[in-house]
Parts: structure tokens; C-alpha cells; sequence
């Protein structure tokens, strides 16, 4: 059973090896969390992205919710923005496609052509 | 929707929306009222009188990228079906206060589902100060403060990847039991 007890030794353990963590910018993911995003299914995609950053101990990736992207037909919809500013939108995302993402996207930099919303849109 | 707790994630990101620092959200399950009850208070900016009178409207929205707005119709929806009701009293600049009741033996009241889920989405909010959830079923209950895990883990940021993981477990270990194998 976790215990807030627990949370408090996972900290100290953290601080301890507690590198070069905080590094300003980073790539940020943005989920759409409207009404559009929740209905077609955005809460299990984000909480699987939280899964697999902490799975893959990415250290500069930051999950963000943001409301209705205005494209309500083909959520839920992820943005992936780059350090740079270079953004990313894919569509109609399940939880299966949130490993690839990772893998292929965040971790490799290549973007997966057959999910973009300019490919599933056309 | 499928479930509530789809229902009750939606009905918070108004909240959010509204610039709130402080949520707090109360699911009481009464099985000898059978009754359900979700309530969500928070402390944003509130709705005028004449915001009031429209929100139930599914045409009437404000946000400008689409001409619909139906979270509330939804919920409002799902409460009449299930012989319940949905309350919404709002105070310009203080604050909302949200009440939504459902017959819980009532064949057409949504599934409780993934509670722990709809609450971990809500706490990892960037733009969340305070949240507290409450759940009550019978004389199990429990509680949720955003600020005392925030507290624990400082100078941790709680966005820090192992404690999303400790609270997305945390969660669900703490709040299935209580509503049971309703999923």
C-alpha cells in the first residue's frame, strides 16, 4: 500500500541523485482536454504519456492541458512542441499510438507521418 | 460521455477555464437515499446573471473556435434521465458552485468508472494551485489535498515524472476500494 510516507523517501532519494534535472525549455505535450477531447477519449492518452515518461525517465518533457484545439472531429488531438518552437499535431490518438510517439517522436525525433492531422485530414 | 467521471473531468476544465486557484470536488455515494451527488466549487471568476441564464444553452458558448458549447447541456442531460438534478450558482468574481444529483439505482444513471483517473488529470494540472477531492460511500471516505503532496515533495516540482507516477497509484489505491469494483 503507497503511503504519503513513501512519497516523502522518494524524494530525498530524488534530491539525492538529483543531476543537471531542471533545464529550462524542453519538449512540452499538449493534450486537448475540452469537452471534444474528453468525450473522444484524451484522459487515458494523457495519463498513458505520464506512464511512459516515467517509464522511460524522459527528463525534459513536460505534459500540458490545454483546452479545445477547434478540430473537435478528429480528437483527441496531441501538440508536441520542440525547444525550438517546432510544433507537431497529431490526430485521433489512442493509447497504443502514445508508446510509438514516445519512441519513435520524442526519443528518436522523426515524425510519424500516417498520424499527423494533415495526414489524417486529407 | 460514457461516465461520470468523464462528466466530472469536463465539468472541472470550466473551472480551470474560469482562472481558479482552489477546486474542490465532493462525490457522495448514498445507497439507502440512493443517491448520487457530485458537487465542484471553486473560486473563479463566476458568471454574470445573464451568463447564468445561458449556460444551459448548447448553442451559447464563449470560447471562438467553435459556435456550440456542450459540457453543461451534457451533464444536465445525464442528471434528468437518471430522475436528478443539476444546480449551478455563480457569483461574479467569486466563484461557482456546481451540484449535480443522479438516482444511483436508476437504470439510465451513468457508471462511476475511472474516478481515480478523472482525479489524477485533474490534480496534474499546470495551472492548478489547490484541489481537493472528496469521496464518501457509506462510512468509507477519503481525501485528497493537492497542497499537503505539494508540501511533501517541495522542492520537487509535482510534475516530476516519478511523482505523477506515485500519485496516479496513490489514487487508485486509495479510492477503487472505496467505490468498489464499479468501473
Amino acid at each position: 500500500m503507497k503511503s504519503l510516507e513513501d512519497l516523502k523517501k522518494l524524494r530525498d532519494q530524488a534530491l539525492k541523485n538529483m543531476e543537471m534535472r531542471y533545464q529550462v525549455g524542453g519538449t512540452r505535450i499538449q493534450v486537448g482536454m475540452g469537452t471534444c477531447g474528453i468525450a473522444a477519449g484524451a484522459r487515458p492518452v494523457l495519463n498513458k504519456f505520464v506512464e511512459e515518461i516515467a517509464k522511460q525517465n524522459l527528463k525534459n518533457v513536460g505534459i500540458t492541458q490545454v483546452g479545445c484545439m477547434g478540430e473537435c472531429a478528429f480528437e483527441p488531438i496531441i501538440e508536441i512542441v520542440e525547444q525550438d518552437g517546432t510544433s507537431t499535431i497529431y490526430a485521433r490518438v489512442n493509447e497504443r499510438m502514445v508508446h510509438e510517439i514516445i519512441e519513435e517522436h520524442i526519443m528518436g525525433g522523426k515524425r510519424i507521418q500516417k498520424y499527423l492531422l494533415s495526414a489524417i485530414k486529407r | 460521455m460514457v461516465d461520470l467521471s468523464l462528466y466530472l473531468l469536463d465539468i472541472v476544465q470550466n473551472s480551470i477555464k474560469a482562472k481558479a486557484s482552489c477546486i474542490e470536488v465532493h462525490l457522495l455515494i448514498d445507497s439507502i437515499k440512493d443517491q448520487i451527488t457530485m458537487r465542484v466549487k471553486d473560486n473563479g471568476c463566476g458568471m454574470s446573471e445573464e451568463q447564468l441564464l445561458q449556460v444551459r444553452n448548447p448553442f451559447y458558448t464563449t470560447r471562438t473556435t467553435r459556435k456550440v458549447g456542450l459540457g453543461i447541456p451534457f451533464l444536465q442531460l445525464a442528471c434528468e434521465q437518471a430522475q436528478g438534478s443539476l444546480v449551478i450558482d455563480s457569483i461574479q468574481g467569486s466563484g461557482t458552485l456546481l451540484e449535480a444529483t443522479f438516482q444511483k439505482s436508476h437504470i439510465d444513471c451513468p457508471p462511476l468508472g475511472d474516478i481515480a483517473s478523472s482525479v489524477f488529470s485533474i490534480a496534474i494540472h499546470q495551472d492548478i494551485e489547490e484541489f481537493i477531492f472528496t469521496i464518501q460511500h457509506q462510512e468509507q471516505h477519503m481525501t485528497f489535498v493537492l497542497s499537503e503532496i505539494v508540501e511533501i515533495v517541495s522542492p520537487l516540482s509535482i510534475l516530476e515524472p516519478f511523482v505523477m507516477q506515485y500519485i496516479q497509484q496513490y489514487l487508485k489505491q486509495t479510492i477503487i476500494p472505496i467505490i468498489g469494483g464499479t468501473s
